[in-house]
């Protein structure tokens, strides 16, 4: 029989409601996995059991007198470190928050509640979500369950493992050059980075406002479908969150189809230094879709690596302002990998970052008008190196650094700038024995398109049968 | 040789030389693409730009 924990996230919230399990056994399903796993994994900074099993146990009780319930009936989730919780301690990862406790709760977790989803804790994460690989100086690197050796990606470095040790059901992640879609990427999960503004940042940890994204990752992408369907959509608490209907991602998942798509593959600039294996796993996805009719195109993406210099002035300037006071009065409570990425930043000129911002609009225009003439949706490699190894990327501040930051992220940030939705996917073949991971990225709040999409191929790969042997 | 004058981007900070160099080389590619793009056109940005942009080109390619 399937342990409760290995239940997608669906199926959970089907059995909760059919009344076939109560939520208080999922919580003990899942923390019966952190027990067994987390020492090896490093998964949580901070686990909030009891606080769960009370709130499972409440929603149990209530369960039975109400008629109806929420999306996320009674099933338990954890998150990165950076969602505020009023009254709760939220790390952000760092030394310089170890002790914070917010006095206001995020919207995407009020939604959440108000669906019936439970919280079991802070996950690990990055410094400030400043890094793609998983590694933090004041919490421990966090592991891949694939293989302990190698890195989770980052920065969700914990929403990446706890999800695919079946931990919790799903997480929410963040994204500023990739740091949902890389954890997902590595670990074997799908993530959506949605298109900027479809999902308030109201109450989550600011690393670039301009660049920053909320989002899930989950073992399904019907689950993913559904915890974004309950975050998305406009807040009068970020004034930048936008106002546009929130598709109907669910009938998507439940129809999935690739026939008839135009899928644009984008080689270049996204196949520059890429491992063999990670072409033939990229490879194996196009043949799956090909395979579901769907037709092959070859598109051109023009010049990335200008939208990359842009988006370094935004990122960097926008870091540096947020944490100017700590760098005068704490510096030495940095890691060094993060202190030199947020330092960089500051030399910045106002005019500089502005230009940044101000040429936006006209070249996401260019690229959409560009890159989509031809096709429907992007494929691309989330990342086109195999999985790197921890102890060969625990660089901090040492030669080199920053050009693993890039090549990390080199496939995923450059749709950051961009704004677009990206769907991360996991390939039909790993790549040395882990996973690996293509992103399907469409014209801004096509999310619905990427889910039908992404469905079919799930279903035609199978990918989310396949779980690491912890 | 004397040491190089290290920038301060407020009282009482100063950036390590690697820091410096690194923003340099970020500077150096950024300035070129904003030389390779930037035109006339944006003198009258508006400060809805993004929002608006997004919102046209979701329903040009619905």
């Amino acid at each position: 029989m399937t342990a409760l924990n290995e239940l997608s996230l669906d199926d959970a919230r089907k059995f909760v409601n059919n009344g076939d399990v109560t939520s208080l056994e999922l919580v003990q399903a899942c923390l019966k996995q952190i027990e067994k796993h987390d020492d090896k994994l490093n998964t949580f900074i901070r686990l909030e059991s009891e606080l769960a099993q009370t709130q499972a146990e409440e929603f149990d009780k209530n369960r039975k007198r109400q008629s109806e319930i929420g999306l996320l009936a009674g099933v338990p989730l954890a998150h990165k470190d950076m969602y505020y919780r009023a009254g709760l301690f939220t790390t952000c990862g760092s030394k310089i928050r170890r002790d914070y406790k917010s006095t206001t709760t995020s919207t995407a977790i009020e939604r959440l509640a108000k669906s019936g989803a439970l919280n079991l804790g802070g996950l690990n994460m990055a410094e400030f979500a400043f890094s793609p690989t998983g590694h933090n100086t004041h919490f421990g690197a966090c592991r891949n369950p694939w293989n302990t050796d190698y890195v989770t990606g980052g920065s969700s470095s914990g929403s990446g493992s706890a999800v695919a040790a079946r931990m919790a059901f799903g997480s929410l992640g963040s994204d500023t050059g990739g740091s949902i879609r890389l954890p997902a990427g590595f670990c074997g999960l799908v993530g959506i980075k949605p298109t900027q503004t479809r999902v308030s940042r109201y109450g989550v940890m600011g690393l670039s406002f301009s660049l920053d994204n909320v989002g899930p990752l989950t073992r399904t992408v019907k689950d993913n479908a559904l915890i974004l369907s309950v975050i998305a959509g406009h807040d009068p608490k970020d004034a930048t969150s936008s106002t546009q209907p929130v598709g109907n991602y669910l009938e998507a998942v439940d129809n999935p189809s690739a026939k008839g798509f135009k899928i644009g593959i984008a080689r270049g600039y996204f196949e520059d230094g890429a491992d063999d294996t990670i072409i033939e796993s990229r490879d194996a996805a196009v043949k799956s879709f090909t395979e579901q009719g769907a037709s092959i195109v070859e598109i051109d993406c023009g010049d990335i690596n200008h939208i990359n210099s842009l988006a370094a002035f935004i990122a960097g300037t926008e870091a540096a302002t947020l944490h100017a006071y700590w760098l005068r009065h704490r510096r030495d409570d940095y890691g060094p990998q993060v202190l030199a990425r947020i330092e960089s930043g500051l030399q910045f000129s106002g005019v500089d970052y502005l230009h940044a911002i101000q040429l936006r609009p006209k070249i996401i225009t260019e690229f959409v008008k560009k890159a989509f003439a031809d096709c429907d949706i992007i494929l691309a490699p989330t990342f086109n190196i195999e999985t790197p190894r921890i102890n060969e990327t625990n660089v901090e501040d040492g030669q080199g650094f920053e050009a693993l930051m890039s090549t990390v992220s080199h496939c995923t940030r450059p749709f950051n700038y961009l704004t677009l939705p990206s769907l991360s996917l996991p390939t039909p073949e790993l790549a040395n024995e882990m996973p690996a991971s293509i992103q399907l990225i469409a014209p801004p709040f096509h999310e619905k398109l990427l889910y039908r999409v992404g469905s079919a191929y799930e279903k035609h790969t199978s990918f989310s049968e396949r779980a690491p042997n912890l | 040789m004397s040491d190089p004058v290290l920038k301060q981007p407020f009282i009482d900070y100063s950036f390590s030389p690697e820091a410096q160099e690194r923003a340099q080389k970020v500077q150096d590619a950024g300035r070129l693409t904003i030389k390779k793009h930037f035109n006339n056109s944006l003198f009258d940005t508006e400060p809805s730009q993004l929002s608006s942009t997004l919102d046209n080109l979701a329903s040009e390619n619905a």
